[in-house]
């Protein structure tokens, strides 16, 4: 069964044009969902609305069997984690802190971390060899280990889907290449994974379903091979653009035509 | 020694300086009073019936006194601090203290009991700060400053609410009350007006205690709040109101005494780091021994008391500029 089933869906802010109109798709345990579009075309929003943040104006959001719409905040947190797009962490917490704080979903209200989350936080810490940053205030980390930190905080809330606002956007060639080498093995377990980005070569390179925002609001999705063609492309960025296999790579790769 | 080790020491040794200060500041007044003194009077208090009553029904309600409003305006402000993800806010920055000095004024202009003090005095700052995050939220911008701008607006009205009722009150009877709740002082405190403003103290308290940690991811912002599952608007409710009634709770029996709320939470952080599940109990203590100190300067440095408020502020002031140059707060 789809772990997230999203049919209908509409979203627009008061009296503009739809963002998007009447959109669906759903996401199975360990697929890998990319969503591309150019700026301001509603990525972000797609993203809030199947958080639940943003109530779409119609359409339904289904979390396994159940609307989103009836799920509390907590129940929502235990299936979905968020890493939302370029985060400034305005906080001298320590690193450990941080990450403990997204066991909340599993804790009452009143309960403070047990044992058994710290030591959750400290094997996943280790696993990025971060674990000397343990104690470290996150004010004092580079902006790629803060993006990693929040990566790690969101493995720390273990949900079934993993929703990721351009991941990539401030990371370097190395850390970006943690990240897709990191979300290929997560969704190998399992997760499912959604996220949007800038560069089609990261679909490829996921080999991941794909979702492009066509122009009017429409949103095309299915597999890369069939959707990521040079027209599409074109319509979906307004610029002309190269698709080049790579043979060494057994991938394409698009890039600008400059 | 594990992270957590190291977090108990600074509360040992903030309790034991607590401790030690509580001593002093029994032992010291215009009568000086030896700690063997002090052991006698409060196990054999009918051996010396006027040391004893000078302990006794002065000075440890008052020493109760400052322990417990230094510790509740230092955790209050510590959880408005968190709430609004705002290092710069307090409750007197955001109107509440002002607020509930005007609800306790009218109180006292129209001659009601401390229960109906306290009752006004919590309203005023509910209503207080409900105004302050309204206006904040009017004004469609981001940042810090904003809720600091909309705070002043709010207690310059509450101010101004005072003003009035002061211009009202009965020279005589009524206004020496009123100046004095503008003045801060804990002159006048006695183990029953300590007792009355417990049960609002401690609801206050255990409320804040209980929330401490999902303190910690409200300060992370609305989002991250969200996301990791808590229901922001719920939850912050309860935590605002927790953080009215503790300095509606001060304000009823001390006044206003102002920099406590801003200022010690910054200095608590300072030593056993962000997180509430131990920056606010800390808080508490570091606000208990400021206040206790700055009470015993009060009583003891001239021959008349010395106003709360100037010695917090005269503290307070430069300790403030330093930790906004040092911690580079982003406006």
């Amino acid at each position: 069964m789809a772990l997230l089933t999203v049919k209908e869906l509409s979203f627009a802010y008061p009296r503009q044009e739809p963002v998007f109109n009447k959109i669906g798709f759903s996401v199975q345990p360990g697929e890998i969902l990319a969503l591309l579009g150019p700026n301001g075309v509603g990525k972000s929003t797609l993203l809030r609305c199947l958080l639940g943040l943003t109530p779409a104006i119609s359409g339904s959001i289904s979390l396994a069997d159940q609307q989103i719409k009836q799920l509390t905040r907590r129940q929502i947190a235990q299936q979905i984690a968020y890493v939302p797009q370029d985060y400034q962490v305005n906080s001298n917490l320590t690193v450990s802190d941080f990450l403990i704080t997204a066991r909340a979903p599993y804790l009452g209200p009143f309960q403070v971390p047990r044992e058994k989350d710290q030591q959750l936080v400290e094997t996943l810490l280790k696993r990025f060899n971060l674990d000397q940053l343990k104690d470290h205030p996150l004010s004092s980390l580079s902006g790629g280990q803060q993006q990693l930190v929040t990566i790690i905080k969101a493995l720390v809330q273990e949900p079934q889907i993993l929703i990721l606002d351009e991941p990539m956007a401030a990371l370097d060639l190395n850390r970006q290449q943690v990240v897709l080498t990191l979300l290929k093995s997560l969704a190998t377990t399992g997760m499912a994974i959604i996220l949007t980005t800038h560069l089609p070569d990261h679909v490829f390179m996921l080999d991941s379903t794909v979702g492009l925002f066509m122009p009017g609001g429409k949103l095309l999705v299915g597999n890369s091979e069939q959707l990521m063609t040079k027209e599409n492309l074109e319509t979906v960025y307004q610029t002309p653009l190269s698709l080049t296999y790579l043979p060494e790579l057994h991938r394409y790769t698009c890039q600008l035509i400059i | 020694m594990t992270s957590k080790q190291r977090l108990n020491c600074p509360f040992l040794v903030g309790l034991i300086i607590l401790a030690i200060l509580a001593v002093i500041a029994l032992a010291s007044g215009r009568i000086m009073i030896s700690p063997v003194e002090i052991l006698t009077a409060f196990l054999h208090p009918g051996d010396d019936p006027a040391i004893s009553n000078i302990l006794i029904t002065i000075r440890l309600p008052r020493i109760l006194g400052a322990i417990i409003i230094g510790a509740a305006l230092a955790a209050s402000g510590c959880a408005f601090q968190s709430i609004f993800h705002n290092p710069l806010v307090s409750p007197d920055i955001l109107g509440v203290s002002y607020g509930a000095a005007v609800g306790a004024a009218f109180a006292i202009l129209a001659s009601f009991s401390i229960w109906a003090t306290q009752f006004f005095a919590f309203t005023g700052g509910v209503i207080a700060v409900l105004l302050t995050i309204a206006i904040a939220s009017f004004i469609k911008q981001r940042g810090t400053l904003i809720l600091v701008l909309a705070g002043i607006v709010v207690s310059g009205f509450m101010q101004a609410g005072i003003g009035l009722l002061k211009y009202i009150a009965d020279p005589d009877s009524q206004l020496p009350s009123i100046v004095y709740w503008q003045l801060g002082s804990l002159a006048k405190i006695d183990f029953t007006s300590l007792l009355a403003v417990m049960p609002m103290l401690i609801s206050g308290a255990v409320i804040l205690t209980l929330l401490r940690w999902h303190l910690t991811i409200l300060s992370l912002g609305d989002q991250v709040a969200n996301t990791e599952g808590i229901n922001v608007k719920q939850e912050r409710l309860l935590l605002v109101l927790a953080g009215t009634l503790l300095t509606a709770g001060a304000v009823c029996i001390s006044g206003n005494i102002g920099w406590i709320g801003l200022v010690i939470p910054h200095i608590a952080r300072s030593i056993v780091g962000d997180d509430n599940r131990y920056a606010l109990p800390f808080s508490a203590i570091c606000g208990a021994i400021f206040l206790l100190f700055v009470d015993t300067l009060a009583r003891t440095l001239s021959a008349g008391e010395i106003p709360l408020s100037i010695l917090t502020g005269f503290i307070g002031a430069p300790l403030f500029v330093y930790i906004l140059l040092k911690k580079q707060v982003r406006l």
